[in-house]
């Protein structure tokens, strides 16, 4: 039974959470978290993202200092674009990122270099959800941005100071009822 | 890296030369000593991709065979083990998850697609009907000879000198590069493609080599195939453009923004106001074009117009671009619609598409499903390919315009999956060791 919040309108809902656990080697979380520095620093985690345009959120964190986790909200199914996210992020080239950086500090990475084990590591890894809610599901990240882009729009034509009577056209009469506040 | 272009069959590779007639035929094999003696018997008409025959002197002849088939042929099970999961299932019992429902489901689909009785599929194409029988008598005679493989079905097919599909628009404009085959694809700005996107046995676009079957000689230079019979509802599209449309140089400007192309091929991108048929005819021109830098929101070519999809180039989409890309043949079969008639005749008109691609998943499913019967790639969720997606009646296509972009509403389907199967191609060498089975 899925857990999954069903959007209202009977939109399917297009955003997954997914999630991935693995054990750090012993020893190397000293280097895990020097990665996860040079990437706070170079403000790198994050790029890839910005090129796939599917990634609402995305987190690293470690557990007990034993674990390393990463969790992301991603637009459509992971599966499809596993292809596409081991050739920008994990196969050098001018993408490959902290991703693969991170992970090769876990026990069984496959290493950059084969997709088929990449694509099983991830399986092998993956967290099934047991509950999961979104405040505005099945809204893409690209969605999200277009519509921050016509309120940031739509508040500089409020500040016009002919905003009322232009927006008195019966074609803009939702876009009054959003005036007001 | 070089290809071992003589030992690929011809029709993987090689674009034909236009015009020409075609047919396809099925075979079903219930004696695996037949089968494969058919096979030999087929194997001196097959080219092979490092002399293009002639296409002056005969017909170009391509065989390839199902996971059925190849378990007819008595193909050790460790090898048919070997075969990707999409091969093994084959495309009907892969239908739902992509796309093909309702109309274009498989308990409607044509027989014997769908049926367990494909296992040989064979295509011959020459420059006329004459040479196209020269083919097929001396087959039909050796068939006649061998109880233990029947031909099940055969539709024939034609590509017109001007490339027209049924819906009026000339198609096929577009294909790749692929490395090391000597072949250029049609788009210079377009680098080319790893030859074991293609080919099995090269590296692909990860730089690996993609898996293959078992054993090697069976894998190597083989590719596989998607065929699919497809209905086109020519009638409905005129219609469509006509209740969407105030006179016919609208209807014609709205069915360039589906297409992604004028009907004479001139692409929106280079031709963004009007059909240019000097363009749209000229090879070396109508496929030279990319969209980031000209086009990125789609002004001129939709987003979400069908050539688009299909192959976005340098659009900024979901993905990698490159990592789904096809190599496809469209040929038409039955009789254009006459121009101007809006009803519906009640004549099978369609087309039968191959794709040849080494990843059934990555490349061909993933096209289906990612970008005909969605839109998430391009931001446009909820949106189907207007042309060839799975719409119900209900479908949306936006077409960016200023000051105001326009909605086209209520898209049904104008096309109709009739029939399809996953065929893999082996190459020369892996067809002598299948007729030289023992089993």
């Amino acid at each position: 039974m899925s857990s999954k919040q069903t959007a209202p309108a009977g939109i399917k809902p297009s955003t997954n959470t997914y999630t991935l656990i693995n054990k750090i080697i012993p020893g190397q979380l000293g280097n895990l978290l020097k990665v996860a520095e040079a990437a706070r620093t170079a403000g790198t985690f994050g790029a890839i993202s910005e090129v796939l345009g599917i990634l609402h959120f995305q987190r690293f964190f470690i557990i007990n200092d034993e674990f390393l986790v990463f969790t992301s909200e991603f637009d459509g199914d992971d599966d499809p674009y596993l292809s596409d996210f081991y050739s920008m992020e994990i196969t050098p080239g001018p993408t490959f990122g902290v991703f693969n950086s991170a992970w090769q500090y876990t026990e069984g990475w496959p290493g950059s270099d084969n997709r088929d084990a990449f694509v099983k590591f991830w399986k092998d890894h993956k967290v099934e959800e047991l509950l999961t809610y979104s405040y505005y599901p099945g809204v893409t990240a690209k969605e999200v941005r277009k519509a921050l882009r016509v309120q940031k729009a739509f508040q500089s034509v409020l500040d016009h100071p002919e905003a009322a009577a232009a927006l008195k056209h019966p074609a803009l009469k939702e876009l009054l009822a959003e005036a007001a506040d | 890296m070089k290809l071992e272009l003589e030992d690929i069959q011809n029709g993987a590779l090689h674009p034909r030369p236009l015009p020409y007639v075609g047919a396809y035929v099925l075979l079903r094999v219930d004696d695996s000593r037949a089968g494969r003696e058919v096979l030999r018997r087929l194997l001196p008409t097959l080219g092979d991709a490092s002399r293009p025959a002639d296409p002056a002197a005969q017909a170009w002849v391509s065989a390839a065979l199902t996971f059925q088939g190849l378990k007819a042929l008595g193909v050790p099970q460790d090898s048919l083990d070997s075969f990707p999961l999409a091969f093994q299932q084959g495309m009907a019992a892969r239908a739902a998850m992509l796309g093909d429902v309702g109309e274009s489901a498989p308990e409607h689909w044509e027989s014997p697609f769908g049926s367990p009785d494909v296992h040989i599929g064979i295509s011959a194409l020459a420059p006329d009907a004459a040479r196209l029988e020269a083919v097929f008598a001396p087959a039909r005679e050796v068939l006649r000879t061998m109880p233990g493989v029947t031909a099940i079905w055969r539709q024939d097919c034609h590509v017109p000198a001007d490339k027209r599909n049924p819906f009026g628009f000339a198609d096929g404009l577009s294909n790749p590069a692929i490395e090391g085959s000597g072949m250029p694809g049609n788009n210079p700005q377009e680098p080319p493609i790893k030859a074991g996107e293609f080919l099995l046995g090269y590296p692909n676009e990860f730089g690996e080599l993609p898996p293959m079957p078992a054993p090697e000689v069976l894998g190597r230079n083989g590719t596989y195939l998607a065929v699919m019979k497809l209905h086109t509802r020519v009638a409905a599209w005129r219609q469509y453009l006509r209740a969407n449309a105030a006179g016919p140089a609208e209807e014609e400007r709205l069915a360039a923004k589906i297409v992604g192309r004028w009907p004479s091929g001139a692409p929106l991108t280079l031709a963004p106001e009007q059909d240019d048929p000097e363009l749209g005819a000229d090879p070396h021109r109508n496929n030279d074009f990319l969209y980031a830098a000209d086009d990125p929101r789609g002004l001129k070519c939709p987003m979400g117009s069908h050539v688009r999809r299909m192959h976005p180039r340098d659009s900024k989409i979901i993905g990698v671009a490159r990592l789904h890309r096809v190599f496809r043949r469209g040929t038409a079969y039955g009789p254009m619609l006459p121009a101007g008639v809006l009803e519906d005749d009640g004549i099978d008109r369609g087309i039968v598409f191959v794709f040849v691609g080494a990843d059934l998943e990555r490349q061909f499913e993933f096209i289906r499903k990612e970008w005909v019967d969605n839109g998430l790639f391009i931001g446009s969720q909820g949106e189907k390919d207007p042309l060839i997606g799975s719409n119900d009646g209900t479908g949306q296509f936006t077409i960016p315009r200023e000051p105001i972009r326009q909605r086209l509403k209520g898209l049904p389907a104008f096309v109709i999956t009739r029939g399809g199967e996953y065929f893999f191609a082996p190459g020369l060498r892996a067809l002598r060791w299948l007729v030289a089975l023992e089993t």
